[in-house]
This record gives structure tokens, sequence and C-alpha cells, in this order.
């Protein structure tokens, strides 16, 4: 069964294409990473695909339910984590819980406790008292809870510390093993790298890589700087090494694979200092996704 | 449908202003309004006695507004929106939720009102109280829908004057309508409030109460119909 499927959907806000011609179909008890950064649409596709915006062109289904023409059937089967934490300022998170999962109906009440003790929250304070980031967590709270088919999950971690990112990826596995679908929107590589099974690179409105994380090998790659006691030696032609900047003594590398050909190429040569790191998303857009609408899966 | 009504209502018992605006206030005023026709007790019951009917429909109005205001832009209505209820049990919810505070509103407006104050009402203060709940959903539904065109509260506020005020002026509370200005009484026939006024005019006065007490209450249910019909129209899903 297909949990979320979208063809050719496309959004145009005024004179801004939002989303073009995006085809997605996302397998029930899959978890899907929707990888981009900022602006690139992902809030958009999700909207869309909630039913809170018209699609401007193209259809999106949950679950072959489409959700502008039937919010309340395809509502049903998400639970929904929005990229920001809007809910109700003079009720308590147990409150906030109650409203939401009576609207819902199925809830295991029992699972929502043990999420609450998990990401350590305060449910008989005011949401009006919370800070951003536990506003965050009663959002997954409620969503988790109710225990839907489908978890559509907006940057969800953005607010939380990294404890609370621990006990966010517990419950994202937990969810999987039960066999719900998570599409985990997010720009953090490091979280979808953990979480999912399959990733969707969008870059401006379009998806320009889809593919499980071995596929999308590039993703895995290393970032390593390199200065030297003099010229750097050219390291252009060491086997998974490819040199993306070089000024001076200081070279930046980007390594996939082992980085042993790397090193035995270093081997006595002046090194002054060596930093390794995993690239952010913006240096691996920049690098593969610049310009061209293919990734390079080198 | 329970649900949203039981949520409004959580929200609102948090708020001791609103409470107190909705519960003590109409009190206060009626009271007041005694001793300022202290020597003339026939306006006080003119006036007061319709009032206390009307004071649910100028709250309501001014709470629904902002209440409604707040979903619209603090993001809550596009969470809303998000989860598995129609607009039709959205609506419903909120109409529960402050006929149920309307209810407890009239019942102690009329009591102070027709035991304390010595106001009459010839058919009895519970149709009053009826009456009075069905114009808190009349001011209700015109909150819902006047909510959409405020982009900020004191925008919202501004509809008190704008809206609620020619019709209390033309609805014969303070003159009567045969008294003014022939363009004046046909405009007052526009207006819900006149119909709403009427049946409690009628129903604290002594003589049959008749059809057209049928006909002004069904004006009223209309009225809030189609403003909650509106008011559904606005709360879009499409929020650019």
């Amino acid at each position: 069964m297909v949990a979320i499927r979208a063809e050719g959907l496309t959004k145009r806000y005024g004179s801004t294409l939002a989303l073009d011609g995006l085809d997605l179909a996302i397998e029930s008890g899959e978890v899907y990473g929707y990888l981009g950064p900022n602006g690139a649409g992902k809030t958009t596709t999700i909207r869309l695909l909630l039913g809170l915006h018209r699609p401007t062109a193209g259809r999106g289904e949950l679950f072959g339910i489409d959700a502008w023409r039937d919010p309340v059937a395809a509502h049903r089967r998400v639970g929904y984590v929005a990229g920001e934490p809007y809910l109700w300022p003079a009720l308590t998170s147990t409150e906030t819980f109650v409203f939401l999962e009576h609207l819902h109906g199925s809830t295991d009440a029992a699972y929502r406790e043990l999420l609450v003790e998990r990401f350590q929250l305060d449910a008989d304070k005011k949401v009006r008292a919370l800070s951003k980031g536990n506003r965050q967590k009663v959002q997954l709270v409620a969503a988790f809870a109710t225990r839907a088919d489908l978890l559509v999950l907006d940057e969800p971690t953005s607010g939380l510390d990294p404890l609370m990112e621990v006990a966010f990826r517990q419950t994202v596995l937990e969810a999987k093993e039960r066999g719900q679908t998570v599409f985990l929107s997010s720009h953090i590589l490091s979280e979808v790298e953990a979480l999912c099974d399959r990733v969707g690179i969008l870059r401006e409105g379009r998806l320009v890589d889809e593919g499980t994380l071995a596929q999308l090998r590039h993703l895995n790659a290393q970032t390593v700087e390199i200065t030297f006691d003099g010229t750097p030696p050219d390291l252009g032609a060491v086997p998974g090494v490819r040199v993306v900047h070089a000024a001076g003594n200081a070279v930046r590398l980007e390594v996939t694979g082992s980085p042993q050909p790397l090193l035995a190429a270093l081997a006595g040569r002046p090194v002054v200092t060596l930093t390794s790191r995993e690239p952010s998303l913006e240096e691996i857009f920049l690098h593969h996704y610049d310009g061209s609408d293919h990734g390079d899966r080198g | 449908m329970i649900a949203t009504a039981r949520r409004v209502l959580w929200q609102i018992r948090r708020d001791r202003r609103t409470i107190a605006l909705l519960l003590g206030v109409p009190v206060g005023l009626l009271a007041l309004l005694r001793y300022v026709f202290d020597s003339r007790l026939a306006v006080f019951q003119h006036i007061g006695a319709p009032m206390c009917g009307l004071f649910p429909f100028i709250l309501m109005f001014l709470v629904t507004s902002i209440a409604m205001l707040r979903e619209r832009t603090s993001g809550t209505l596009e969470r809303l929106m998000s989860l598995p209820i129609s607009k039709p049990a959205l609506l419903g919810g909120y109409a529960i939720a402050f006929g149920a505070l309307a209810a407890v509103q009239a019942a102690i407006v009329c009591t102070v009102g027709f035991l304390l104050l010595g106001l009459n009402a010839d058919h009895g203060a519970w149709l009053v109280g009826l009456l009075a709940i069905g114009n808190a959903l009349l001011g209700m539904a015109l909150g819902l829908f006047a909510s959409a065109f405020a982009r900020t509260e004191f925008q919202a506020v501004q509809f008190m004057p704008a809206i609620v005020f020619p019709q209390l002026l033309l609805c014969g509370l303070f003159a009567p309508r045969g008294a003014m200005a022939a363009p004046l009484q046909d405009v007052a026939y526009a207006f819900p409030l006149t119909y709403a006024f009427d049946a409690l005019s009628r129903a604290t006065h002594s003589g049959p109460l008749g059809g057209t007490l049928v006909l002004d209450v069904a004006v009223v249910i209309g009225a809030t119909l189609a403003a909650l019909a509106l008011g559904a129209a606005t709360l879009r899903r499409r929020t650019p």
C-alpha cells in the first residue's frame, strides 16, 4: 500500500514557483527522509499533501485519499508535527493531548505517558509558559501517541536539545517497528542518515535526487581540511578524494569511502593540522546539486 | 464537536477577566441602570428587561471575534485544519461552548434582574433566558464572521462600534422605532438585532405572544445560520 503519492504536484504562490512537478511514492511502513535547505519547498509539500493548500497542478494523495477533497478522512490517518509549534497557550499539555486525542480517536494513553516521561515534559504546565523546545515536545508526544498510520514531521527536532534528539530518534524507530510510515522533513543530514530507509533531496522546489542511503553514497562523504608546512601536494589523483578548495597552504577535500588511500598519500608529508567532519547540507548542495538537476552520484 | 466545545471552555476558564466580563459585568450594568432610573422605574422596565437578553449578544460578539482572530493569527487555525475535524463540527463546537456560557450568563442576569431588581417578565423569565441564548449565538456567529476582516485585536474591537452599536441604537431599545425618521425605520428591519429586541420586548410585556414572536425568533435563527455559513466560508484552508 502506498502511504504517500504525489504526481506532478506543483504549487505557485504569485510569481514564486514553490514546488515544481513533484513525484513521490512512499510505501506504507517506510521511513522517508525529505531533505532540503530552508526554502526548498519542504513545508509547501507537506501543506499540499495534507490538503491545507490547494495544488496549482498535479495531485497528492495519502493512502489514496486526496486531502484537499476529503480532509477529514485523510487527516484521520495522519499525526502531524508542524514546523512551528502553534498550540493553544491557555491549555496545559495534558489538555492539549486530550483535545487532540479526542479528535483522532485512536490513541495509546499508556504510550503517551511513556513519551511524556521520555521527553521530560511537565504536562501540567500551561503551553504559554513553555519554551519553544518544550512546545515542540508537546507536538511530538501528541503526534506519536495517536499511533496514526502516517506521521508527517516537519523539521521536528528544531529547538530540541541533543538529549531530546536521542529520545526523538528512539521514538521514530519505535514507530517504524510498529509499521507506521514516517515522512521526516529535515535539513539535518545526520538525523536523516540515522533514521531513514530512503531519502529524497529537494532543491528549489524540485526533487533532484532520491534513493536509499547506499545509493546516495556521496551523502556519506567526509570533509577533510588539511594545512601543510609549505605547498600542499597534489592529492587529486588519490582514489576517493576530490579537491574542493585549495588556497595557500590549506586544502579542503571531500573523501568518500575509506580514508586509507588519503592517509597513505599523506605519509611523510609536512601536515600541520588535519580535521575531518561531516559535510553540511549546504556543502553537499553546493558540490552536488548546484545548478544541475541531476545529482552527481560520485 | 464536544472536544472543541470543551477545549474552548477550558481556554476561557483560564481567563479570569473574560469570565468576569461575561458573568459579572452584565449584572453590574443592570444594577447601575436600575439606580440611574431610580425615579423612573417604568423606563428601567422598558430598557432593562430586554437588556437582560441583549447582553449575551453584545458580549459574545466581542469575545468570539477576538477568540477567532487569535485562532486565525496565531497559527492554531491551520493546526485545526490539519486535524480530522470538519468545519461544521468545529463551528458546532464553538456554538456549544458559547451557548453554554450564554446560558450561565443569562441565568445570572435574569435571576438578578427579575428577582432582585424588580424587573418584570410577563411571559416568564425563562423565555427571556431562552431568547438570550439565541441572541448569544447570533452574536457569536457575527463575531466569527467579522473576525475574518480584522488582522489585529485592535481592529477586531473596532467592529463593536461599527457593527453592534448601530443595531443597538436602531432596534428600538432606547427610543421606539415608530418615533424614528422614516428611512431609519426601514433600515432597522435590515438588522437582525431588531427582531431579537422585538421578541424580548414581547416576552417582557403583557399581551399575547402570537405568531410574531415565532417570526422574530425565526429571523434571528436565520441570521445566525447565515452568519455561520459566511463565517465557515472564511475558514479557508488556503491561508497564504
